[in-house]
């Protein structure tokens, strides 16, 4: 069991090396240098030289390549050069806003999934379950910003129970910041509610067939009981393997939320870092994504094996 | 204890299971044997309330008195685990696979109300030790895939017998298995039937196993029965021309020297009966009115339904 967790997180530390690599070869070869960027038009080729040694962008690439690796332990991460401030401190500041997004995204998504998708398994092919399916649908082919901005008319400007978008701070207004989260993380969780309740209505009807669940019956469990105690762990462990896969897009879409809400979360910070040609800031937080996507996919893989006993490493 | 009287099982209007009847005294044991496909499993499925979606039932089963077919789910519920217990073929899917043994077995004394979840458990043991699970105190945290084969048919057999059923229904609970360990569960079964008094219905496509296990025997066949009676003479003295072709058909002798008739032709699909006798495109007393009209009931030493062979006389 060792050496299987020592194997998969030397495999987890390679894939994030690789990827690291790949996001600062490819911003190295983009045209544009960040330092005349700062300095603008006027500016002398020895005040840039100057800013370009500051910032510590005339060394050599490996050694570049390793101190920013190193900025992720120690916190260094440079400077922001559109909000002349340290990019780690910025990082950190806007995780606030994106972390509770996409966590509550995550749990709406799963609980409105997995419920809806085995209501509709345990009722296939009834009015329900027709129902439900037309939902997912729906839920697939409209795009989550305009979902969001549906939201945001009928409950935020329409019913005034929630605030349009923005963001008051945690310590400033801890019920109006969680409120401001609400609308966002549903809008964000449709989409991925309606494909995990597809999913979970066709591995729960494939589970139902089995004949362990007859077992069960035969034991004199109802049917709800049947489900909840013997189906839905079976049913749920081919879901959790597209769960990372769904966590990923989940992270994508809080890009494109966050603006759409005015959220200061990563999202918007890429996107201003982005508009701005932040050039160190976006090679941050593009790791910082990747690395994201590729963690939560390893802890998927992890969990995968906790739920599935015919799957766990050493026992016998 | 139980009465069949009539019991149908249809599809869509089509019949499955014809016209089946039968008395099953406390402790007695029946023998239900035919070909694979004859409709054994859709029987015992039928008298669990547990038949797959589409099929309907009809007729009476009446278990201890109270008259099953009809019966609500929640109160079905009530008596399935309890009062009836299955046993299932195969040992290897009918176990659930992300739970440990010990709490599979422990589940049903739990939920028909007999006792704590920490005494179940403690049961769940000493069932698992009674049906001669090595170690069961470690077993029963083990996994089904971690169990061999004869040890999860045990296992299941511990699950089947945990709230001491009057009935239980072995749908052929060693057909799975290698000869040996066929031995083995058969005389496992033997003695819980002497120490608990249950009565069983036993099912096997071997005339052999049903000889060794059962009282009285009933021959099924397109999901008619065929033949019924003691099994001695249902075996010993077989006047249907399918019960006579099933026992030719039992393999004789060392494996050099076999002699096996196997019954030519191929058992109907139970879900496209012929309106007669399902048996008549192989039989060799077989005629095209076989195949029309349903064939009469003959009552002597055994009870059978066919349009040409008699029993002999009681
Ligand atoms: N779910 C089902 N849907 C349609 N037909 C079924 C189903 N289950 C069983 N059958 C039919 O029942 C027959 C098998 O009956 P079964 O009782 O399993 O036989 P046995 O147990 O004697 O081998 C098959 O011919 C099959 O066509
Ligand atoms: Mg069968």
């Amino acid at each position: 069991m060792a050496l299987f967790l020592i194997k998969r997180l030397a495999g987890l530390v390679l894939t994030l090396l690789v990827a690291a690599l790949v996001i600062f070869l490819v911003l190295e070869v983009l045209p544009g240098d960040p330092a005349a960027m700062m300095m603008g038009v006027s500016a002398t080729p020895e005040s840039v030289a100057a800013l370009r040694a500051e910032l510590g962008l005339d060394g050599p690439a490996a050694t570049r390549f390793l101190d920013w690796l190193a900025g992720f332990f120690t916190g260094n991460l440079g400077l922001s050069y559109t909000y002349r401030v340290a990019v780690g401190g910025l990082i950190a500041e806007r995780l606030a806003v994106t972390v509770p997004l996409s966590l509550l995204a995550l749990g709406l998504s799963l609980v409105l999934g997995v419920t809806l998708g085995t209501w509709a398994a345990a009722h296939a092919h009834r009015r329900s379950d027709l129902v439900i399916m037309g939902l997912t649908q729906l839920g697939l082919a409209i795009p989550n910003f305009w979902f969001g901005i549906l939201l945001v008319l009928v409950f935020a400007i329409g019913l005034g129970w929630f605030p349009a978008g923005g963001f008051p701070g945690w310590a400033a207004d801890p019920s109006l910041s969680a409120r401001a989260l609400l609308l966002p993380a549903f809008a964000l969780a449709m989409p991925q509610a309606a494909s995990l309740a597809r999913i979970t209505r066709s591995t729960m009807l494939e589970t139902l067939s089995e004949d362990y669940i007859r077992t069960a019956r035969a034991k004199g469990l109802s049917r709800g009981q049947t489900i909840r105690r013997h189906a839905l762990r079976n049913a749920l462990i081919p879901v959790l393997t597209i769960l990372g896969l769904q966590f990923s897009f989940l992270l994508a879409g809080t890009i494109v939320l966050e603006n759409v809400f005015a959220l200061p979360g990563l999202g918007r910070l890429l996107i201003q870092a982005i508009g701005g040609h932040d050039l160190i800031l976006i090679k941050s937080l593009v790791l910082f994504y990747v690395a994201t996507a590729i963690i939560v996919n390893a802890i998927v893989d992890l969990a995968y094996g906790i739920a599935d006993p015919r799957l766990r490493v050493g026992r016998t | 204890m139980l009465t069949l009287r009539d019991l149908s099982v249809s599809l869509r209007g089509r019949p499955v299971l014809r016209n089946l009847s039968l008395d099953l005294a406390p402790g007695e044991t029946l023998g239900l044997v035919g070909e694979s496909g004859s409709g054994k499993s859709m029987t015992a499925l039928a008298l669990m309330g547990l038949l797959p979606p589409g099929f309907v039932a009809s007729g009476s089963i009446r278990l201890d008195g109270t008259e099953l077919l009809g019966l609500a789910d929640a109160d079905l519920c009530r008596l399935r685990g309890r009062a009836m217990a299955m046993i299932f073929q195969e040992p290897m899917t009918a176990l659930n696979p992300v739970l440990p043994v010990g709490a599979q077995i422990a589940e049903g004394l739990v939920l028909h109300g007999l006792m704590q979840p920490r005494a179940a458990r403690e049961e769940a043991v000493r069932l698992m030790a009674r049906v001669g699970l090595p170690d069961p105190a470690r077993r029963a945290r083990s996994y089904p895939h971690e169990l061999s084969g004869g040890q999860r048919q045990r296992a299941m057999i511990a699950m089947a017998i945990a709230c001491r059923p009057s009935l239980l229904i072995a749908d052929e609970p060693t057909s799975a298995l290698d000869v040996s360990l066929q031995v083995e569960i058969l005389a496992l079964l033997r003695e819980i039937r002497e120490e608990t008094g249950m009565a069983m219905i036993f099912i096997s496509h071997d005339l052999s196993v049903i000889s060794a296990m059962a009282d009285r025997a009933l021959v099924l066949y397109g999901g008619l029965a065929m033949e019924t009676g003691p099994t001695r003479h249902v075996i010993g003295r077989p006047a249907h021309p399918y019960t006579q072709g099933l026992i030719a058909a039992i393999p004789r002798g060392t494996a050099h020297t076999e002699r096996l008739r196997p019954i030519p032709g191929q058992v109907p699909d139970l879900v496209r009966l012929p309106p007669g006798c399902p048996f008549a495109g192989r039989c060799a007393l077989g005629d095209a009115h076989c195949a029309e009209a349903p064939p009469p009931l003959r009552t002597g030493l055994t009870a059978l339904r066919c349009h040409h062979a008699e029993p002999a006389p009681a």
